[in-house]
């Protein structure tokens, strides 16, 4: 199984014996390096690459990605805090993993904003990188291996926490452009889970902007 | 005996510092604590809680079945009793200005206590921090999301004196301040894929950028009066 993405025509195909079985829409960077001050949008980089490992992506760059997406919480009663499990079973203060003094009102209205309730959800459902990423590399020395000087790259495929909610909800799913990673539409994801497209492994082409399918 | 007397001063000297007239702060629970004393405000969270002219106020929610109303609330410390005003949106914080005592309500309000009743007193931007009542400045906060659209637009500024400038402020356990004269916020930015912290220092009066200082990672219980810019 292949994978190719062409970021011109927001359109990733899956190739099995270089025959399409399967396409769909996601949405890579913009084409030329945006303006965002936090972070500029840059494009997803043309290249082929490796497919290496599926999984709940946490980063302490962004506020909302320090927490994996489906950590479970619970409100804490008569407090501005929320508490979420650690690894050991324990229960940790969001207001201190997050450096803010009312977290509850903060999930509340997230919540709220994506989901419709104003309540404390039971998991974490605000990662900006959703419930799964799915990274790649670039196989530098042609091993078909992550090794040497090779890393994970920081463009990743994953699903938006908006798009989550969308499906979640019954709302029509909208992509929208990526900071460099490329969006998926989470039943996308599942199904191309299903049928093994990012199985370990995987070859995946990422085309020039101006290149079509 | 020494040491027992010298504890006995101490404490003594501790009492008088913290156990003075008027003195009031917030525990769990909706627990309010005055003069040293526990009261039930009858709140399922406080926000803030302010002691004015030997009146005692506190501002949180009553969570009802996953339903939240907000209040503001006076307790009598005489016999725990209160006196309630329901607000549409949180207040997050109390001042007092002139001898009026004034509440800073989430959704764009400062409301005035006048003849018992909370009135409005003037438009704000939402999630606004009073910083400095008079002239007015203030900080907005905003969220660190991967998503540019959620962000909030975080914000300093001052109506009174004409300035606003863009400042990322997404931390609220650290509370900007003005300090000898220096408005200092903790401020985060992305610089090679990570996250790093200063403090912004500005002009209070002109909204001018002064310097920055390299920080720590924010924690609760971080001044930003600590950090001074290198000379």
């Amino acid at each position: 199984m292949e994978l190719h993405f062409y970021p011109g025509q927001n359109l990733l195909v899956v190739l099995k014996s270089n025959k399409p079985v399967a396409k769909f829409e996601a949405m890579g960077g913009p084409e030329k390096i945006g303006e965002d001050p936090r972070m500029a949008e840059e494009p997803t980089w043309p290249g082929k690459y490796i497919i290496e490992k599926v999984e709940a992506y946490r980063t302490p760059t962004w506020r909302y990605s320090k927490l994996a997406w489906g950590t479970k919480l619970k409100p804490t009663p008569g407090k501005t805090d929320v508490w979420y499990q650690l690894k050991s079973g324990k229960w940790g203060s969001l207001n201190q993993l997050f450096g803010l003094n009312d977290t509850q009102s903060l999930v509340k209205s997230l919540n709220k904003q994506y989901y419709g309730k104003s309540e404390i959800p039971a998991t974490w459902l605000f990662n900006d990188f959703g419930p799964l990423a799915i990274r790649w590399f670039k196989d530098i020395n042609g091993n078909g291996i992550l090794d040497g000087k090779e890393t994970l790259s920081g463009q990743m495929f994953h699903t938006t926490p908006e798009n989550e909610a969308e499906k979640e909800t019954g709302n029509p799913v909208r992509l929208v452009h990526s900071h460099g990673c490329i969006h998926l539409k989470p039943n996308d994801r599942d199904r191309m889970m299903a049928i093994g497209a990012f199985k370990k492994g995987t070859i995946f082409t990422v085309h020039k902007y101006h290149e079509r399918y | 005996m020494n040491a027992i007397k010298f504890i006995l001063i101490t404490m003594a000297f501790v009492c008088a510092a913290s156990c003075s007239a008027g003195e009031i702060h917030f525990g769990d629970y909706g627990r309010v604590y005055i003069n040293g004393k526990e009261y039930r405000s009858g709140l399922t969270a406080i926000y803030s809680a302010f002691s004015f002219s030997d009146r005692f106020f506190v501002s949180g929610l009553i969570d009802k079945k996953g339903s939240d109303s907000y209040f503001i609330k006076e307790i009598n410390p005489e016999n725990g009793s209160s006196v309630s005003w329901p607000q549409e949106n949180k207040v997050s914080q109390f001042y007092e200005l002139e001898n009026k005592l004034y509440a800073v309500r989430d959704e764009r309000e400062i409301l005035k206590l006048e003849d018992n009743q909370w009135i409005l007193e003037k438009e704000i931007k939402p999630r606004s921090y009073v910083i400095q009542p008079k002239p007015l400045i203030a900080c907005t906060w905003g969220q660190d999301t991967l998503d540019s659209r959620h962000r909030l637009d975080p914000v300093c500024y001052s109506p009174d004196l004409g300035w606003q400038k863009d400042v990322f402020w997404t931390s609220t356990a650290v509370e900007p301040q003005i300090c000898h004269g220096q408005l200092k916020v903790l401020v985060s930015y992305h610089r090679q894929h990570a996250l790093h912290w200063e403090i912004l220092v500005m002009n209070p009066e002109s909204g001018e950028e002064i310097g920055h200082i390299p920080a720590s990672e924010p924690m609760l219980g971080m001044d930003v009066c600590n950090y001074e810019l290198e000379k």
